[in-house]
């Protein structure tokens, strides 16, 4: 049996390991690469390389070991689409073609259950801070958009804010 | 507003949450940037902060703009697809049998009236037929004209189909462009065989006989 060989990890291991962490794995990458193709791409990497190298790792450390893989994977795709994006840059005349921030992903990662949660919580939301929540989830404005427009000042809409994601993510709960 | 009060020990647990918050939504300098980044580079709860908040933008933008925008886990769609299904199907349902009664009511006046004011001769049904079939047949309509039908005569259904179908001075290729060109609208068996017996010369018959 050669040393690669005796790298590889069990299929029905990684198989386990994929049901167990592909969807936060996604989402972690969505959030460094904000491209649902190339977070799928970095993913795919990550577990190739898993299939390959997994059994030297140990099992308590494979969440991360995973996490840190494919977001070297990430920062690798990251550095090419800077580059590429600022070849079509230059080519298109300056036409910006960088997602907006907090862009809309190509793909929605969560289930009914949780969009139901979060929608309750939204609810029970004070309205100032329902407000913000919607300007800069839903119309995705910058935060000193959203202060200039409710001619409020910038810490008040951080705060509101934070308040607001804090509650959020309790009514994920279980999703954690 | 009671709810902004001086964030403490909350605001510190929840630190990691809004900067990978921020982070994801791209409200972070340069430097803010690169320092997180770093940070997500050996930080396991930083990583798993910023999936927590792709989560939470995504959940929330999905529940502002309308459930049927989310794209579920098969496992999850397949069940809520299934009872929605099934309660459309049921009122189409019940839709389509009420529509079926309302159409066969109707059609069955239409009828009653028809025969009790213009009773419809045999004629009138062939000529129609007659009419479908050129039509569905793509013949010239040139060729074609259903005023030239009469209907006390049912033979002008039979001579336009002879026309159509087996036209003398195209030998046998007009029966087999109607078969070729259209499988679907292959001439009844009659036909041929009334076009074999004008044109077949008998079995044993020359023309010396």
């Amino acid at each position: 049996m050669s040393w690669a060989d005796e790298c590889q990890i069990e299929p029905a291991v990684v198989a386990a390991l994929y049901l167990e962490h592909a969807d936060e794995l996604r989402r972690f990458l969505f959030g460094v690469l904000r491209d649902g193709h190339a977070a799928a791409d970095a993913m795919q990497s990550a577990f190739a390389k898993l299939v390959e190298q997994g059994q030297s790792v140990k099992v308590e450390s494979r969440k991360s070991w995973l996490f840190t893989v494919a977001y070297r994977e990430a920062l690798a795709l990251k550095r090419r689409q800077s580059v590429e994006r600022g070849a079509i840059e230059k080519l298109a005349g300056g036409i910006s073609s960088a997602p907006a921030p907090g862009g809309s992903p190509q793909r929605r990662l969560i289930e009914w259950e949780t969009v139901e949660r979060v929608r309750r919580a939204l609810e029970k939301l004070p309205a100032e801070q329902r407000d913000v929540v919607r300007l800069k989830i839903t119309d995705q404005m910058t935060f000193a958009a959203i202060a200039e427009q409710l001619k409020l000042p910038l810490g008040t809409v951080l705060t509101r804010m934070q308040l607001a994601l804090a509650k959020l993510r309790r009514a994920l709960g279980d999703d954690r | 507003m009671s709810d902004e009060r001086p964030l403490t020990d909350a605001r510190r647990e929840t630190d990691a949450d809004w900067l990978a918050f921020r982070y994801q939504a791209g409200e972070m300098s340069a430097d803010e940037t690169a320092e997180f980044e770093r940070l997500l580079g050996d930080n396991q709860p930083a990583r798993e902060a910023l999936a927590r908040a792709v989560l939470l933008s995504e959940a929330v933008a999905a529940a502002a703009t309308g459930s049927q925008a989310i794209e579920t886990p098969n496992h999850v769609r397949r069940p809520i697809g299934r009872a929605m299904t099934w309660g459309q199907r049921l009122a189409w349902t019940a839709l389509g049998a009420a529509a079926s009664l309302v159409f066969a009511w109707g059609l069955d006046a239409t009828r009653g009236a028809r025969q009790a004011g213009h009773p419809a001769s045999p004629a009138d049904d062939l000529s129609g037929l007659a009419i479908q079939w050129r039509a569905a047949g793509d013949f010239n309509a040139g060729d074609f004209n259903a005023d030239d039908f009469n209907a006390d005569d049912d033979n002008d259904v039979a001579a336009a189909v002879d026309h159509d179908a087996c036209d003398s001075s195209t030998d046998n290729h007009s029966a087999v462009a109607v078969r070729d060109s259209s499988d679907d609208l292959a001439a009844p068996d009659w036909l041929l065989a009334a076009v074999g017996e004008k044109q077949m010369p008998p079995m044993g018959k020359t023309d010396g006989d």
